[in-house]
């Protein structure tokens, strides 16, 4: 077929410079042979145009085709954990093998049953957020399978909690030590966290030939942060570089933790993990059991490299040295570390019994561990040193403060995001400015470049969200039963994809001490809302109603 | 060559009073009228606590006479030498309300600190908390203190509402601070104002507010409640303080009707006086279709069911779910059951409440319900637009639009807030406050309830009043934030920015770490 042909021709400027968005559809009513172009949406209808799948189906749905792929990778991801269960000699193997099957049949029926022709900016969050739900259930299945905990809404908890890269979990409590499972459920334990990571979605659509501005609201939708930095002009493009990125950091990171003295499997699974800002570790007091001063500090970097912009990272294999430097959030995050480390180790040292050292070790490790919304913990038995709840009262508080702001938009980490702080606290600066000078007007710039009102607003809005449904989160977590300031720390915590809480739930507790089941599924609920950054998590309920029924536009709120 | 720049004086004369009196600051004869009620309103307290028989009572009233007395002289001698401004900017307007509560609070703490009973962060806490209407109280058992210091804890929490009416209805038009209140330039606001001349508003204010303590006092005596005791608690009611004349608050007092008033009185007294006002003056129906007071009552009786619900027991245990709720709801702060001891979805339930607090329009504190209403209205709109970028919606209040500066100032409001919650958590935790202790007395003092509920760990598990537990350092932090909380944090930020400015300039390097552009390369695409 004629290569030129097979594109549409370019959009044509009418007169007074009005854009003809008529969208053309291929289509073979014409000559035989030949393809011809007709006119189906006439019109101003600023919908995305069509996109299609190379593997596509018969059915229009970019939330089934989405999720079949995001299936078959994480088929490909439990293959791996079955081949290490099995080499292990470890019993679980032909359970991980089974849920390959069903993963990898699913996917596969899902993906050649569907394709993607329209999607907008509704469907995008409504794809993302029930990509997600629907992977977070199906994750569950490898460990329902193996049996490896005694109710089924504990799989789907640490199912979750691996994806939305929280690392709360339901290990030890009154299960066994996770040191006693089998190495393919470990991996591939630390295998969600990784894959939730980067995002499942971005995986999937790296795949897929071109998506258009909906494929952008779909990153938008699952990338943490209000930004989206484009690195290259195609979006499949765009998510394998990240995905390179992300892979060549998590190489790295294990040649770090082999090379600070950790086993293989072990630098592998925590090097998963760390890049992802997890939290998920093969042993029960995570990083605090291997005591060694080195693996910390290999941890704590890869850490805070985790927190940053994976476009920065990028950049950085690209050669742009400077790249860190010139990004006011990476600036602001940093020194946002480096000051609440310096006060946590000062009132620990100064304030209670702990020795200079030993705060050192403790506040900077809990500060950056929290501070990136990783989770990791270095206390070896619960009331050491790196035990946190333990602590006195104020350095908790602070590290509080942490569990809500999180790392840089476009990292793996959790929480709201320092840019988002950065833009409230500049919108907050204005009404005080504006109170003082009746007129002002003052554009809000965050990083050198000017940030559109809307945007603004988002991000606001997006803040109050995220503290109603905190509120709200409590109230029910109490209701159910936990002690308030447990309550506190865990759905603040969850929201925030932290990891240990505070209270009954430390980092060397588990989350049944301090939860009933019924709470522990809010807080897996909580957890994906705040992966997902709230609005899929919200939208993906109206937005089927929308493309269902034709619903009027609001005149006002 | 002085007396050349002041052309309007005559060079040699004699005493010339115009060569004192500088142009109109808006900050000096509100301040000096300030300095003569307060000094007025402790006089008074000293006169009523004279009749004390003992020395040691007596010489309260004797110092309360004489601070009074000498604060009332300055102001109406400094008065004599400022005229009352004929306009002020809202950043006059913040300044004022800002310098008038430090002003008070000083006044007082040094009175508190004269009687010798007090020392100076517990006087200095103990008036902030009155004269915000908090009612946290340093005394370990007031009953045992004299009629004067009674007497003054009571006034200065009355005297405290007074203030916030006034500066609601008064100075917050001028800056727009709650919407509701706001008349723009010269017309009415959107929701209804006590009127448009500051005369006029004082006045109503006055005869509302004046007339409800007196309805108050006569109440609680009808109850049973002894004279001195229903002064006390009908001032200290009307102005959502919180202060009684007894140690555990309100628990000694522990009778039906007396409850039962107290009930009603608070939830009145948490209500928008602008609705009286209307209520009395023949709009009787506008006031009925008030859409805050709507939310304001089904949130008092949605939490008070919950609360009687879950709580249950017989019918005297129902009343006291009821009281706290509507006590926490309003913001007065008394307490009938340590809250402490409820499941902890209550206790969660009764934060929030504190957060919410009472209308706005009321001597209450909190957010204000129509300021939560609007951060509602907005996160509904946020969340539409995300599936609708290209739409334009208006909140709207009352069936009005509400103007986009007014959302954008309740939305930093509020985010301010939660910062000075952080911030006040941590200066409270850093003195040796416990976690959960100092959070809640956080909130507490920024939205002037008062109770601290929980269990305090250091007390051994006994109940004690937390604050009392706390060190010195701890309670200023807490009266900072009282005092930011009664003034709605605007006006203490910005009088705050006004006094720093110089130093915020000198800062100007920091900022140009923190937000320096880039070069080259582009700035993020947003």
């Amino acid at each position: 077929m004629d290569a030129a042909l097979s594109r549409p021709p370019p959009l044509r400027l009418w007169g007074n410079g009005v854009v003809d968005t008529t969208t053309l559809k291929r289509s073979k009513l014409g000559r035989a042979g030949r393809t011809t172009w007709n006119i189906v949406n006439p019109g101003w209808d600023p919908r995305p145009t069509l996109t299609t799948s190379s593997q596509g189906g018969r059915f229009d749905s970019p939330l089934l085709h989405i999720t079949g792929l995001a299936l078959m990778w994480m088929a490909v991801a439990i293959a791996i954990a079955a081949m290490v269960e099995f080499a292990y000699g470890d019993p679980d193997g032909w359970a991980l093998l089974a849920s390959t099957g069903i993963f990898g049949g699913a996917g596969y029926v899902l993906m050649r049953a569907t394709k993607i022709e329209r999607l907008d900016t509704a469907q995008s969050f409504a794809v993302v957020g029930w990509t997600w739900v629907i992977i977070c259930l199906a994750g569950a299945i490898p460990y329902i399978l193996a049996g490896t905990f005694r109710h089924w809404d504990d799989a789907i908890f640490e199912s979750v909690s691996g994806f939305s890269c929280t690392g709360s979990t339901v290990f030890f409590g009154y299960n066994d030590s996770i040191e006693s499972q089998g190495h393919g459920i470990l991996l591939y334990r630390q295998l969600t966290n990784w894959a939730g990571g980067m995002g499942i979605v971005l995986l999937a659509i790296s795949v897929l030939p071109s998506l258009g501005r909906g494929g952008l609201g779909l990153i938008g939708a699952e990338a943490p942060g209000p930004s989206s930095d484009h690195l290259v002009p195609r979006l499949n493009e765009m998510a394998k570089r990240l995905w390179y990125v992300y892979v060549g950091f998590t190489a790295i990171m294990a040649v770090g933790y082999l090379g600070a003295g950790m086993g293989p499997f072990d630098a592998i699974a925590h090097s998963l993990a760390t890049a992802a800002t997890g939290g998920f570790s093969t042993r029960n007091s995570s990083i605090g059991s291997f005591d060694s001063i080195w693996i910390e500090a290999a941890a704590c970097v890869g850490m805070i490299a985790g927190g940053m912009n994976f476009a920065l990272h990028y950049r950085l294999a690209r050669r742009e040295f400077r790249a860190y430097d010139r990004d006011g959030e990476t600036r602001v995050y940093l020194l946002g570390l480096l000051i609440g480390a310096a006060v946590i180790v000062s009132l620990l040292w100064f304030d209670s019994p702990l020795s200079l050292g030993e705060s050192a070790r403790a506040g900077i490790f809990n500060t950056i561990a929290l501070g990136t919304s990783t989770g990791f913990g270095n206390a070896t038995s619960a009331g050491s040193p790196g035990d946190f709840v333990t602590w006195i009262p104020a350095p908790q508080v602070i590290i509080l403060a942490f569990f809500v702001v999180g790392g840089c938009s476009g990292s793996t980490s959790g929480g709201v995001k320092v840019v988002r702080i950065q833009v409230l606290w500049r919108y907050v600066h204005r009404v005080l400015q504006r109170i003082r000078h009746r007129n002002l007007v003052l554009p809000i710039k965050v990083n050198g470049g000017r940030i559109p009102d809307p945007l603004v607003e988002k991000v606001v809005g997006f803040m109050a969200l995220y503290s109603v449904i905190v509120a709200v989160g409590i109230v029910v977590v109490t209701a159910m039963g936990a002690d308030l300031m447990t309550a506190v720390g865990g759905v603040v915590g969850s929201m925030g994809n932290m990891g240990p809480a505070l209270n009954q739930v430390g980092p060397t507790a588990s989350f049944i001490d301090g939860f009933n089941r019924p709470a522990r599924m809010v807080l897996a609920l909580l957890m994906l809302i705040g992966r997902l950054e709230i609005f899929p998590m919200l939208l993906m309920l109206v937005a089927p109603r929308r493309i269902w029924r034709k619903v009027r536009p609001r005149r006002h709120i | 060559m002085i007396e050349q720049s002041h052309p309007q004086t005559h060079a040699g004369s004699e005493f010339d009073l115009n060569r004192f009196v500088r142009k109109p600051t808006a900050i000096a004869y509100p301040l000096a009228l300030t300095l003569v009620s307060v000094g007025v309103l402790l006089a008074l307290s000293g006169i009523a606590g004279l009749g004390d028989s003992s020395g040691k009572r007596l010489n309260d009233g004797l110092a309360f006479l004489i601070v009074g007395g000498v604060a009332a002289t300055i102001g109406l001698v400094w008065s004599r030498y400022y005229r009352m401004p004929v306009s002020l900017t809202s950043r006059n307007a913040m300044a004022i309300a800002t310098s008038v509560w430090c002003t008070m609070i000083v006044v007082s703490a040094v009175a508190y600190v004269a009687s010798g009973e007090l020392s100076l962060s517990a006087a200095l806490f103990e008036s902030a908390s009155g004269l915000t209407t908090t009612g946290m109280t340093a005394l370990e058992n007031p009953a045992e203190a004299s009629t004067a210091m009674l007497t003054w804890r009571a006034v200065s929490q009355w005297a405290g509402g007074l203030g916030v009416l006034l500066m609601g209805f008064g100075l917050l038009p001028l800056y727009g601070g709650a919407y509701s209140l706001r008349a723009g330039q010269g017309r009415p606001g959107p929701s209804g104002t006590l009127g448009t001349k500051f005369t006029d508003v004082a006045r109503r204010v006055l005869l509302l507010y004046g007339s409800f303590s007196v309805v108050m006092f006569v109440a609680y005596l009808v109850a049973g409640a002894g004279g001195f005791d229903s002064f006390v608690l009908s001032l200290t009611t009307v102005s959502t303080g919180g202060f009684t004349n007894r140690a555990g608050s309100f628990k000694l007092y522990d009778s039906a009707a007396m409850q039962w008033v107290a009930i009603v009185g608070m939830a009145v007294a948490g209500s928008s006086i602008a609705i009286w006002w209307w209520a009395f003056s023949g709009s009787a129906k506008r006031a009925y279709k008030s859409v805050q007071l709507r939310s304001y009552v089904g949130l008092l009786i949605v939490v008070g069911v919950i609360a009687a619900v879950v709580n249950g027991g017989d019918a005297d245990d129902v009343r006291r779910s009821i009281f706290t709720v509507v006590s926490y709801s309003s913001t007065t702060g008394y307490e009938v059951v340590d809250a402490g001891t409820w499941p902890p979805a209550l206790d969660a339930l009764l934060f929030m409440l504190m957060v919410v607090g009472a209308m706005s329009g009321s001597a209450g504190g909190g957010l204000h319900i129509s300021r939560i209403r609007l951060l509602l209205l907005y996160l509904r709109r946020v969340l539409y637009q995300q599936v609708h970028p290209a739409s334009v919606l208006h909140v709207k209040a009352n069936n009005k639009k509400v103007q986009e500066y007014v959302v954008a100032n309740m939305v930093s409001a509020a985010t301010l807030y939660g910062f000075m919650v952080l911030i006040g958590a941590v200066g409270v935790a850093a003195f040796g406050g416990q976690l959960h202790l100092s959070f809640i007395a956080a909130v507490s003092a920024l939205s002037n309830v008062g109770p601290v509920f929980g269990v305090d760990a250091g007390a051994g598990g006994e109940e004690v009043d937390g604050v009392l537990r706390m060190s010195a350092p701890a309670k200023f932090v807490l009266a900072g934030l009282m005092i930011a909380g009664r003034l709605g944090v605007y006006p203490a930020l910005v009088a705050l920015g006004d006094l720093f400015d110089p130093v915020y300039a000198k800062l100007k390097w920091m900022r140009h770490f923190l937000d320096r552009r880039r070069s080259d390369s582009g700035a993020t695409e947003w």
